[in-house]
C-alpha cells in the first residue's frame, strides 16, 4: 500500500521544485501542478479499497502511536473528500495550462499547490493542532491567491478575507488550547475520549470558538462577509476551487469538530438554523447581481447553507445525501466557474448582459453551462434532485417543517435568477462581436470530465449513495472513530 | 496562582485591545497590529497553560530530574505549540502587510473608509 503522507508531503516537494524546473526548461512549470494533482489522484484512488475494507488507516509519525504524536487519519469521509480535492484539483490545474493568468506564473502554480495541500491535510489530519497548521497554510495561500491579480478590488478582497480569516485561525487556536488545557492531549480522538473531564464552562467557550472560526471557513451565515469579494477578485480558476473543494474543507472541520470532538447531537439544529439562514440570505443577494460571477459566488453560498441544513439535521439520510451534495455541488460550481472564465475570454467581461446570445456562439460550453445550472436548481433527471430531494426529505421527517419551508423558498429564489442567465444565455440578442479566437482544448477536456462525472452521478445515484455511505457512518458513528483511532497498530 | 491569573488576565486583556483595534481603527496598518495582538495574546497564553510554578524545562539532564520527572518538569508541549504558531503569526503578518503595500499603490490610501469595496 502506498502511504498516506504521499497526498502532503508530493505536493509539497512539487510546489517547491518549481523555481528550480523553471531554470531548467520554463514551459516545464505550468505541468508540475498536473503531474504532483495527477500522482496524488491515484495515490487517493488506491487507498480507497483498504479503506473500505479495513476502516481508517492510521499513519504515525515519529513512531509513537496516538494520541502520543501528530497522525494522519485516513477514514473514508477523509478518503472521499480528499479524493475530491485531488480530482477537481487536477483539472483546474488542466485549465490553467492553457488559460493565461497574471505573471509570475510560477509563483501562482506554487500557491495553487499549497493551497490544495493544506486542504487534503485538512481532511486526513488526526491532530487538532495540526489541523490548525493546514488551516493556517490553506489560508495564507488563500488570501495570496486572492489578491493575486493585483487589482484594486482583488487586493481590498484579500484584505477583507485576511482580516476575518485570521481572527477565526485566532479562535481556532484559543478553543484548541482551552481544550488542550483540560485534557492533556491533541488527538482529536483522545479529546473526545476525555471530553467528559471538561468544565462545562469551558467546554462551550472552545465549542462556541471553534465553531465560530470554522464558520468563517465553511462560510457560515453571518461570517461570510469576505466570500462574495473573495470570489469575485481572485483569478476565476482560484473561484472554482474555493467554491468546489476549500469550502468543504472548512466544513468538513466544522463537521469533525461538531459531530466527533464535541459529539453534541442535541445541538446540531443550530447548525441546521443558521444553514438555511445562509441560504436564504445568500440567494436573495444573488437575485440583485448583475456580475455573474459574483452571482455563482452566492449561488455558491447558498448551497453550503442546503449543505449545513443537512448536516444539521443529522440522520442518516441527511448526511449521506449531504456528502451526495458535496459532490454535486463540486461538479456544478466546477463547471460553471471554469465555463464562466472561458466565456469571459471570448467576451472580456463576466457582466449578465454581455453574456447574451452566447449560447448559440459558444454552442458546447453554454450547453454544460445550462446543464449544470438545471443540475443545481435539482431538475429530474440530474444528480442535484437526489442530493437536493432527500436533504429536503430528511428534513421533513426530522420534523423541521419552518426549515424545509424556508430552503424551498430559497430553492425559488435560486430558480429565479438562475432561469434568468439561462433566458440572457439563450434567448437574448447578442450586442457586442466576440474577442476572436477557439476554446482553447486542455479547458474543454477538464470541462469534459465534469460533465462526464456530472452525467455519472445522475445515471446512477444509488451506486453513489452506496459509495458515500461508509463516510456517513464514519461521522455519525463517534465512538467507532475514537475506537479505530485508538486502538490501532498503525502503519 | 496570583502569578497564573496575572498571565491569563494579561493574555485575554492583549486580546480584547486587538479586537478592539481591528473592529474600530480605520487605518489599515492598526488594523493589521490589532490582528498580531490578539495572536499574541494567544500565544502568551499557551506559553502561561504551560507553565509550572518552580519547575524546569523536561531537559533530563540532572540527577533529581531524573529521578522523578513528572514532578520537577514543566508541559514541553505547550512550548512547542507557541514556537509553530509564532511562525505562522509571522507569515500571516507578511502577508498582510504585502497586501496593505498593494492596496496603497492601488488606492493612494490607508484610510478603510475610503476604500469601497471593504465596508462590511
Amino acid at each position: 500500500m502506498v502511504n498516506p503522507i504521499l497526498l502532503i508531503a508530493l505536493p509539497l516537494f512539487f510546489a517547491f521544485s518549481i523555481p528550480i524546473v523553471g531554470f531548467v526548461y520554463r514551459p516545464l512549470q505550468r505541468w508540475i501542478p498536473v503531474v504532483s494533482l495527477g500522482l496524488t489522484t491515484l495515490i487517493a484512488l488506491s487507498l480507497i479499497p483498504r479503506v473500505g475494507a479495513h476502516g481508517p488507516i492510521v499513519v504515525i509519525t515519529g513512531g509513537f502511536p496516538p494520541p502520543i504524536a501528530i497522525n494522519l487519519t485516513v477514514g473514508p469521509l477523509g478518503l472521499l473528500l480528499a479524493l475530491l480535492i485531488q480530482v477537481v484539483g487536477l483539472l483546474t490545474a488542466l485549465y490553467l495550462v492553457q488559460v493565461p493568468v497574471k505573471e509570475p506564473h510560477d509563483r501562482f502554480s506554487m500557491l495553487f499547490l499549497l493551497l490544495l495541500l493544506g486542504a487534503t491535510g485538512m481532511v486526513l489530519t488526526g491532530d487538532a493542532f495540526n489541523l490548525f497548521v493546514f488551516l493556517e497554510i490553506t489560508s495564507i495561500a488563500a488570501y495570496a491567491l486572492t489578491g493575486f491579480q493585483r487589482t484594486g478590488e482583488s487586493v481590498e478582497a484579500a484584505f477583507k478575507y485576511l482580516v476575518i480569516g485570521s481572527i477565526g485561525s485566532t479562535l481556532y487556536l484559543l478553543g484548541l488550547i482551552l481544550l488542550y488545557t483540560q485534557t492533556g492531549t491533541l488527538n482529536l480522538a483522545d479529546i473526545a475520549r476525555h471530553l467528559h473531564q471538561v468544565d462545562p464552562r469551558i467546554l462551550y467557550l472552545s465549542l462556541v470558538l471553534i465553531a465560530v472560526a470554522f464558520g468563517v471557513e465553511a462560510e457560515m451565515f453571518p461570517l461570510n462577509g469576505w466570500a462574495p469579494d473573495a470570489y469575485q477578485g481572485a483569478p476565476v480558476a482560484v473561484t472554482a476551487l474555493f467554491s468546489a473543494v476549500i469550502a468543504k474543507a472548512g466544513l468538513y472541520a466544522l463537521l469533525r469538530m461538531l459531530y466527533t470532538l464535541f459529539g453534541v447531537q442535541n445541538l446540531l439544529y443550530v447548525l441546521a438554523l443558521l444553514g438555511v439562514l445562509t441560504l436564504l440570505v445568500a440567494e436573495a443577494a444573488a437575485l440583485r447581481q448583475r456580475n455573474v460571477r459574483r452571482m455563482l459566488a452566492y449561488s455558491s453560498i447558498g448551497q453550503m447553507g442546503l449543505l449545513m441544513l443537512a448536516f444539521g439535521v443529522g440522520s442518516s439520510v441527511a448526511v449521506s445525501s449531504g456528502l451526495f451534495h458535496v459532490l454535486n455541488h463540486a461538479v456544478f460550481k466546477g463547471i460553471l466557474f471554469l465555463g464562466l472564465g472561458l466565456m469571459a475570454l471570448r467576451t472580456g467581461s463576466e457582466n449578465l448582459e454581455d453574456l447574451a446570445g452566447l449560447g448559440r456562439r459558444m454552442p458546447w460550453v453554454s450547453l454544460l453551462f445550462a446543464v449544470a445550472i438545471l443540475g443545481t436548481l435539482g431538475l429530474p433527471p440530474l444528480s442535484g434532485f437526489w442530493s437536493k430531494f432527500f436533504i429536503l426529505y430528511a428534513t421533513a421527517r426530522a420534523k423541521f417543517y419552518g426549515l424545509l419551508l424556508l430552503a424551498l423558498l430559497g430553492s425559488v429564489l435560486e430558480a429565479a435568477y438562475y432561469l434568468r442567465l439561462l433566458q440572457v444565455l439563450y434567448f437574448q440578442e447578442p450586442q457586442k462581436p466576440l474577442v476572436p479566437g477557439r476554446t482553447p482544448w486542455l479547458p474543454a477536456l477538464s470541462l469534459g470530465v465534469l460533465a462526464v462525472l456530472l452525467l455519472l452521478f445522475s445515471a446512477f445515484p444509488h451506486q453513489v449513495f452506496h459509495l458515500v455511505r461508509p463516510a456517513a457512518t464514519e461521522l455519525l458513528n463517534r465512538g467507532w472513530y475514537i475506537s479505530k483511532v485508538l486502538a490501532t497498530g498503525g502503519l | 496562582m496570583n502569578q497564573a491569573l496575572l498571565y491569563f488576565g494579561g493574555s485575554a486583556a492583549l486580546f480584547l485591545i486587538g479586537l478592539y483595534l481591528v473592529l474600530v481603527k480605520t487605518n489599515l496598518i492598526k488594523i493589521v497590529l490589532g490582528l498580531d495582538l490578539m495572536e499574541t495574546a494567544v500565544n502568551l497564553f499557551i506559553v502561561a497553560s504551560g507553565y509550572i510554578k518552580d519547575r524546569t524545562a523536561p531537559i533530563l539532564n540532572r540527577p533529581d530530574l531524573l529521578a522523578h520527572p513528572s514532578q520537577r518538569a514543566v508541559d514541553p508541549v505547550p512550548h512547542a505549540l507557541v514556537l509553530t504558531a509564532i511562525v505562522i503569526g509571522v507569515a500571516v503578518m507578511a502577508m498582510a502587510l504585502s497586501i496593505v503595500i498593494r492596496i496603497y499603490e492601488k488606492r493612494q490610501t490607508l484610510d478603510i473608509s475610503k476604500l469601497r469595496s471593504l465596508r462590511w
